[in-house]
């Protein structure tokens, strides 16, 4: 049980080492996202002297890739408003989920697998957009698809631990 | 031949055997080697400025396109690319999109990129994309800057949406000249002239790359609906699709490449982009540029009305891309 909230049960502390770095990696990517830091970042692996193909698997597993998703999907709709919000949308979904999953919230959880479907969805939407554009941007491809890889792998991970929980092995 | 004209070949035989003689004397080759290896002047070609750019550039231009997007034509291109440089083209065009290009022209370009006012292009529409698509582009061209940088083939309204959203492709151009990467910007178009001009009065664009040629008259017109608006900001205008690949050719309309050409460079454009296939053709064409002589209001109306049985297969362009 929460002992601030009875009514609302907490996770098992201490915190698995997975919601740590999945945290971590939310709530910095939104940071990065929301400030244009990301291109901080890009500025980083190309200067590492990294073949382009890690650079952007790199991109991809830090989530860094919603600006390319956004104009994918946006584009693919014709929505210049897509193109510009789904990078803050996206943001705040990842902050949020990942705050509450390091303050032990239940609710945090099942916002880390709302966050992880959307993404998933998503990637794969622009994925489709960008391959039957030819997918002529070796960059977006290879990020777009680690980035999809990746959310997938976490879902996972998550679905289990939701499993674990709802089965009282957690708690 | 004037006082003046024989001054000034004297001047040039003068230079000519100077850099001969102390490239002789540095003792690495004979004077006569020397003179072998030094290229015709590039002044023999007509110039105009470059709208507001204040360049000065040759009426004839070399496109990217033609043989040089073509893959395994390494020997061909960088023929042609040289033999334009010393014939006195001296404005280069290339893009991303167009296959080998950049890399043909970076082969030339690592001893020659200051004989020449060099442009290429972003397809993409975001700031990042661009951004990867210069630092290639310049990678590939062999230099540290490019003269000219275009928002390559705006098409539609949502083209310019996108482009001057947040994190939009204008913002990649700004950024860059900034960084001193690019040093003028430029937008090209040739499927729909009203959609360049919302980008133009949108943006304070240097130059402007647009189809224009005599079919053009016709429908949804680059000559009337946007080529007045280009002028009326002093950009750079560059022209293309000046023989739309060929089709402005036909039994009843134009016949020869000097109509096509010098039909475009009456026009208030700067310069005239062509693609070249051969040696021959370039040479041809700088033959063209040379004695160009604009064409009388009467004669311009005459080819237009040529064009009027086939101006939609000659305007093709505005419908595939």
């Amino acid at each position: 049980m929460n002992p601030a909230n009875p009514s609302e049960p907490s996770l098992r502390t201490p915190i698995p080492a997975g919601y740590y770095a999945y945290a971590l990696i939310s709530i910095g990517s939104a940071f990065l996202t929301v400030t244009d830091l990301h291109r901080s970042v890009y500025s980083v692996l190309s200067s590492a002297s990294l073949p382009e193909s890690v650079a952007s698997a790199v991109a991809g597993i830090l989530n860094l890739v919603w600006h390319e998703f956004a104009f994918l999907v946006g584009s693919g709709l014709k929505s210049v408003h897509i193109f510009v919000i789904l990078p803050f949308l996206s943001a705040v979904l990842s902050c949020v989920s990942g705050i509450l999953l390091l303050l032990q919230k239940r609710i945090g959880l099942k916002l880390v697998l709302l966050n992880l479907l959307i993404g998933s969805g998503v990637a794969l939407a622009s994925l489709t957009v960008h391959v039957a554009r030819g997918a002529d941007d070796t960059w977006r491809t290879i990020s777009t698809s680690t980035f999809l890889f990746t959310t997938l792998l976490w879902f996972l991970y998550f679905r289990y631990e939701t499993r674990k929980f709802s089965s009282g092995k957690h708690i | 031949m004037t006082t003046r004209d024989t001054v000034s070949r004297r001047n040039f035989f003068r230079k000519i055997l100077g850099s001969a003689l102390v490239a002789g004397i540095a003792g690495k080759q004979s004077p006569l080697e020397a003179i072998a290896q030094i290229r015709p002047s590039a002044a023999s070609l007509p110039s105009r400025v470059l709208g507001k750019t204040g360049h000065r550039v040759s009426l004839l231009s070399l496109g990217g396109q033609a043989t040089l997007e073509e893959e395994g034509r390494d020997d061909d291109a960088v023929a042609i690319i040289n033999r334009a440089i010393d014939l006195g083209v001296n404005y280069l065009d290339t893009a991303p999109r167009y296959g080998p290009s950049e890399i043909y022209l970076g082969s030339v370009l690592k001893t020659r990129r200051k004989e020449v006012f060099l442009a290429s292009k972003t397809h993409d529409r975001t700031y990042d994309g661009s951004m990867r698509l210069l630092e290639k582009s310049l990678k590939r061209l062999q230099t540290d800057h490019l003269d000219l940088w275009q928002l390559h083939n705006v098409r539609t309204q949502d083209d310019i949406d996108f482009i001057f959203a947040r994190e939009g492709a204008i913002h990649a151009l700004e950024k860059a000249r900034e960084q001193g990467a690019v040093r003028y910007l430029g937008i090209t178009g040739h499927r729909d002239p009203i959609v360049l001009r919302n980008g133009i009065e949108r943006y304070p664009f240097d130059t402007i790359l647009m189809a224009l040629n005599a079919a053009e008259k016709h429908e949804a017109s680059f000559i009337d609906q946007l080529l007045p608006a280009a002028v009326e900001r002093k950009m750079g205008i560059i022209a293309m699709k000046v023989v739309a690949r060929g089709k402005i050719f036909h039994e009843r309309g134009l016949s020869t490449m000097e109509q096509a050409v010098r039909y475009v460079l009456t026009l208030p454009v700067s310069t005239a982009l062509i693609g070249i296939s051969t040696l021959k053709e370039l040479e041809e064409n700088v033959r063209i540029a040379r004695d160009f002589r604009p064409y009388t209001t009467e004669d311009m109306a005459n080819l237009e009305a040529l064009t009027g049985s086939y101006f939609a297969d000659a305007t093709w362009y505005k419908q595939l891309w």
